[in-house]
């Protein structure tokens, strides 16, 4: 028989990238490109976008190329409808669309925050994690119950990628190659632990009280020579990291879950990954969690998760190719790990 | 002369390792007890573990007592120990909302069931939080059921604040609990809420806010907008 | 009288009413003569034996890490007993003065020999413990301690009191 072949499409923040997998999770490439700010500046939509649109051709061939496959090859054309920003959103949904109308290959529309979730299992064989999703975007303690990816917990405000850009800017970190990733650099020179807020409401966090904290903190503390931007860095890792295994624990005691996958963005932190392995250590579970390859954005994770469910018949049609900035990890149902269920259910 | 047998606060035995306490089984002056012990968690630092494991029992002792003086049922507290981090509480005998909720779900028993349940979290949260007490970890887990009447635990994240968006927060906490391990129920929340506007009397801030707070968090969705992603 | 273990040790107990030598009592506890050494409680603000064994836990737990706020084991017992942080107002409330008739006697680990010594002391008319609830002077507990009606509708007095005692140190 021949394998199922998935081309995905990934543009919701400032990556694109194009993937080419096989439906046992093999990634045959996974080429992308970034859209690198200068220091103290976020990414716009419009900009954002145009980096895409510039970039998206190249990488489908890329993409093709290495994965040694042509065009007959793809069974489904998957992309990202959402979450994520409007602008660049748009520019894959746009492409897929004229490929699907020029090749007669079906679409299918994936949900970027359960992408990242399917991704991580299979690259790391976990079966039923608590799953952490950290991201500039998102913030969610999700697991598997009736069908669906369900938030256990979640920020209340910003997210947690969010309040480490921001405050990468504050210091005037580079954003190359991610502001979280010089924040972590940074943080390993740290050595006083300054007292930050620490909210954390029932499986819920909440960063925004921390941020304004310690954005007004910042200034005094370092003119006052109390502490060094590293000293603020550590301290800002060890409070909000803290926070996130402490929500996740919670999730975990609460649906009887033995181990936890990071995905997303800041998912690549090693002091994150280390506290989660402590706490799942203490637990009697296992951490799982992926390099940069997998956990920033790319597009096998979204050629992977659309196949999953284009080979459970489910496509998206021309019409309904949207995409959408809002789009909950709960709105899926996630049919391809339903099977099982719905068996326990009918006995 | 007489003497009280087993008076001594006895032997302990594990019920229960939670995420930050573990929680024995016990005898206290002659009763049947639960003690908590708050543990230190190494993934934290020693200094942030220390500051919150005092934080939290001293706002669990704190705000039962509250609870109470507002007329919500909890344990009663024995005792509170600073150097073991231990609170000792009355024996509750009864399961917890989440295991009926759960045993609902799994026989497929209608909405219905939950009339009562849902009036008397509605009722419990409207008293709390006139009294202005935020509980703060508002699931079915922290409500236990003894002979028909609810019975709140755990009161370690718990605040005192009259501000209604605390209480819209905690409102919102229950709300996604409910749906996250008891969707199968239907809408349980719908009926909390019919409960806790007629319990508490600043339920009109309070809803306003819970209503005002998801369209505030949609929008720090929608910041997307303003380039601050990762 | 009725001996509990607690803590690994024991508490003996006696319930008197009729008391008519409460002055003399108060003036040998002052003098530290008082022998063998008990602790004497304002039994109007004891609806139940429980709240006492609470306060008589915390002594115990304060006395193994030598940290007694009171000069002895027994005036700490009153002190906790109190629920209050502030000390010769609770020594003063929940301990007796001359004029007090209805008094609750306690020693901790009292021998045989001690706990006969314990009945002598105080001259009035033994009771059972079973009639604190009946002889409370419940008015004067809901003030002392602060206890609010809706409370009342979930919890007894005892229950109250014992919260408090616990409480006490987080407040």
């Amino acid at each position: 028989m021949k394998r199922m072949i998935a081309l995905g499409f990934e543009g919701s923040a400032n990556k694109i990238g194009v993937g080419v997998v096989t439906l046992d999770g093999t990634i045959l490439s996974n080429p992308r490109h970034t859209y690198i700010t200068p220091p103290g500046q976020g990414f716009l939509p419009r900009e954002t976008a145009h980096h895409h649109l510039e970039h998206v051709l190249p990488l489908v061939k890329e993409a093709l190329e290495t994965a040694q496959i042509s065009l007959k090859d793809v069974d489904c054309l998957c992309y990202t409808k959402g979450p994520g920003m409007g602008a660049p959103l748009q520019v894959s949904a746009v492409v897929v669309r004229v490929l699907s109308q020029l090749w007669k290959i079906p679409i299918v529309g994936v949900n970027h925050c359960v992408a990242h979730i399917e991704m991580g299992r299979v690259v790391t064989g976990a079966e039923d994690p608590v799953v952490l999703y950290v991201s500039g975007g998102n913030t969610q303690v999700i697991a598997y119950s009736e069908g669906k990816y369900r938030i256990f917990g979640e920020t209340i405000d910003i997210a947690i990628g969010n309040c480490l850009d921001r405050f990468a800017r504050v210091l005037m970190l580079s954003n190359d190659p991610s502001p979280g990733y010089n924040i972590e650099q940074l943080a390993k020179k740290g050595e006083k632990f300054i007292d930050l807020p620490y909210v954390v409401k029932g499986m819920d966090v909440s960063f925004s009280g921390i941020l304004s904290y310690i954005e007004a903190e910042a200034e005094q503390k370092l003119k006052n020579n109390e502490c060094t931007p590293a000293d603020l860095c550590y301290s800002l890792q060890e409070t909000l990291f803290a926070m996130l295994v402490e929500i996740t624990e919670r999730a975990m005691a609460h649906c009887d879950k033995k181990d936890v996958l990071i995905v997303g963005g800041v998912g690549c932190n090693e002091r994150l990954q280390g506290m989660m392995r402590v706490m799942c250590g203490e637990r009697g579970g296992k951490l799982f969690a992926t390099d940069d390859r997998y956990c920033i954005d790319n597009g096998a994770m979204i050629a992977y998760t659309g196949l999953l469910a284009y080979a459970h018949g489910s496509t998206t049609p021309l019409e309904k190719s949207t995409f959408t900035q809002r789009f909950r990890t709960d709105e899926v149902w996630a049919v391809w790990r339903d099977e099982h269920e719905s068996e326990i259910k009918s006995t | 002369m007489e003497t009280e047998a087993n008076g001594e606060s006895g032997s302990l035995v594990l019920i229960k390792q939670g995420a930050e306490a573990r929680v024995f089984e016990s005898t206290f002056a002659g009763r049947k007890c639960v003690v908590k012990e708050r543990f230190s968690k190494k993934y934290r630092h020693p200094t942030l573990d220390a500051k919150l494991t005092l934080k939290r029992l001293y706002a669990e002792a704190r705000c039962l007592t509250k609870a109470r003086k507002v007329g919500v049922v909890t344990p009663v507290l024995y005792a509170v120990d600073t150097v073991s981090h231990s609170l000792t509480f009355e024996y509750v005998e009864g399961l917890s909302v989440k295991d009926h909720f759960l045993e609902f779900g799994s026989k497929r028993v209608g909405l219905e069931n939950t009339d009562e349940f849902a009036l008397q979290i509605g009722n419990t949260i409207g008293k709390l939080h006139d009294g202005g007490v935020v509980h703060g970890d508002l699931t079915t887990s922290n409500m236990l059921w003894r002979d028909g009447k609810l019975v709140l635990i755990d009161f370690g994240l718990s605040f005192v604040s009259t501000l209604p968006e605390d209480k819209a927060v905690d409102l919102y906490v229950l709300e996604r609990a409910l749906l996250s391990m008891h969707s199968s129920l239907g809408n349980v929340m719908e009926k909390v809420l019919a409960a806790y506007r007629k319990s508490s009397k600043q339920w009109c801030s309070t809803l306003n806010k819970l209503a005002d707070g998801m369209i505030l968090y949609y929008n720090t969705v929608l910041s997307f907008h303003c380039g601050l992603f990762f | 009288m009725k001996v509990y273990e607690i803590s690994g040790t024991t508490i003996s107990v006696a319930l008197f009413t009729d008391v008519v030598n409460s002055k003399e009592l108060l003036e040998s506890m002052q003098a530290g003569t008082l022998e063998p050494e008990v602790a004497l409680l304002n039994a109007k603000l004891i609806p139940d034996i429980f709240p006492v064994l609470a306060a008589a836990h915390k002594t115990l737990v304060a006395k193994s890490r030598d940290s007694l706020t009171t000069r002895t084991l027994h005036s700490e017992l009153v002190y906790n007993y109190s629920g209050s942080k502030h000390i010769s107002e609770s020594l003063k409330r929940c301990g007796i003065s001359d004029t007090t008739t209805y008094v609750l006697v306690a020693r901790f680990s009292a021998s045989d020999d001690e706990m006969i010594a314990m009945k002598t002391l105080i001259k009035g008319n033994e009771v059972d413990l079973d009639e604190l609830d009946g002889r409370a002077d419940k008015n004067q507990i809901q003030k002392h301690y602060k206890i609010t009606k809706p409370e009342l509708d979930v919890s007894t007095y005892g229950d109250a009191i014992t919260c408090r005692i616990a409480a006490r140190d987080a407040l």
